[in-house]
């Protein structure tokens, strides 16, 4: 019994050593072997409780679809004048010798796992190095910013939401221009802060990336701020974010390459 | 105290998992979800005996630690740790009610909170995130401690015991 507890203690400490020591790397790549290993039923609890959860919401599903249907009937008429703009965008930029900017090449993925814990938010999806998906790789959604790939494997990548406490985008308000820095907050909301005091921003604009990082390119839709907060004695203002994804219902999302 | 199959303890911790890991999204209150698995390794570590309780404990662990970005074996250590301490103690605080339980619920996810928290400061991850990381352990307790009852109801159907009486 004695040599079993020493034992215990002896692992617990050599455990502790290397999670001290090592790099972060190594010490997660078993998870990737698990999740790999649990692929399949993941997906077919997924696929479950989605349908589940798509029955018990019939009846708002069919009055989105009218709503939808709606909406898609207006975006087709602007989007025949965005083309109109576009083409006259096209010229004029051919005008002023702009160069073209690339257009990014976006792969589907879908989402296999979500974060078990509260302490942080991450998504898995079934995507990695082999379809070029890369550490810091963007993923977005229709509707806005999702993150960016934290880790990966060959089949799978790690997602950290814009939510999460860790992460941070450099943004800024679409329509005063106003820039901040995104923090995550674990709530499905997040911050954006650093705005100076005297700051153009009202309840209802909408925060994008600014393109100031390697990382996110610009113009990338993250929320709504729905609200103001002005600490006592700060020196700057904080704007609440709602994002504008609805990561509870995330089932697709898109990587920028 | 009982002793529960270590097939029966699989296929519980196993559901607990690919729920909590693939479907509790749908559930979640203000980004904040329950956490079953740890009610799951509290009522085995309540109602079976130590090889259960450690078996049930790692199970879970890898499970958790697989989805979550916590350093891996964090949640492994977390869960063996409580299990350890409740099976040893199980006559000494336990009654089958449902404010204990949710009591049991709360206090539990506390404590693993507070190791992993540890465990993640030890590694370099998180740090300066101590007060954001206080409050959402806070409000997952209160979801957890909530929703303990319903959970040891089912498990206790799907393995077919009773949990102890305190003497």
């Amino acid at each position: 019994m004695k040599i079993k507890k020493s034992i215990a203690g002896l692992a617990v400490i050599l455990y502790i050593a290397l999670i001290y020591f090592s790099p972060s790397q190594y010490i997660d790549k078993p998870k990737f072997i698990f999740l790999y290993i649990a692929k399949l039923p993941l997906n077919l609890t997924h696929t479950l409780f989605r349908n589940v959860n798509s029955l018990a919401h019939s009846r708002d599903m069919i009055q989105e679809n009218r709503c939808l249907h709606e909406t898609v009937g207006a975006l087709t008429l602007q989007l025949s004048q965005y083309k109109e703009v576009e083409q006259e965008n096209a010229r004029l930029r051919e005008l002023l010798n702009f160069k073209k900017a690339s257009a990014s090449k976006l792969v589907a993925a879908g989402i296999i796992a979500r974060d078990s814990s509260n302490f942080s938010d991450t998504i898995v999806i079934n995507q990695g190095h082999k379809q070029k998906i890369r550490i810091d790789t963007v993923v977005v959604a229709e509707a806005g910013l999702v993150g960016r790939v934290y880790e990966g494997s060959p089949s799978m990548s790690r997602v950290i939401l814009v939510t999460d406490p860790n992460s941070r985008v450099s943004a800024l308000c679409s329509r005063s221009r106003q820039i901040g820095m995104v923090y995550g907050t674990s709530s499905n909301l997040c911050e954006l802060r650093y705005l100076p005091l005297a700051a153009d921003i009202v309840v209802g604009d909408e925060i994008v990336t600014s393109g100031f990082s390697d990382i996110y390119p610009k113009g990338i839709l993250i929320g709504k701020v729905i609200k103001i907060v002005r600490e006592p004695r700060g020196l700057s203002l904080t704007a609440i974010v709602s994002p504008a994804v609805n990561f509870a219902s995330l089932e697709e999302v898109l990587c920028i390459e | 105290m009982h002793r529960v199959g270590i097939i029966t303890i699989i296929m519980i911790v196993i559901c607990a998992g690919l729920i909590q890991v693939a479907a509790l999204g749908y559930v979640e209150i203000a980004g904040i979800k329950p956490d079953i698995l740890l009610l799951v390794v509290i009522f085995i570590a309540l109602s079976c005996q130590q090889p259960e309780t450690i078996k049930a404990a790692i199970i879970a662990g890898v499970i958790k630690d697989m989805a979550s970005s916590s350093v891996f074996g964090s949640y492994m250590l977390a869960f063996l740790a409580l299990g350890l301490l409740l099976n040893y103690n199980q006559r000494r605080f336990y009654r089958e009610r449902p404010l204990t339980q949710m009591l049991f619920g709360f206090c539990s996810y506390l404590f693993v909170a507070i190791f992993i928290l540890g465990i993640n400061a030890i590694a370099h991850r998180g740090l300066g995130l101590f007060y954001i990381y206080l409050n959402i352990a806070f409000k997952g307790a209160l979801y957890t401690g909530a929703v303990s009852p319903m959970v040891f109801f089912v498990a206790s159907k799907m393995s077919r015991v009773r949990l102890i009486h305190a003497v």
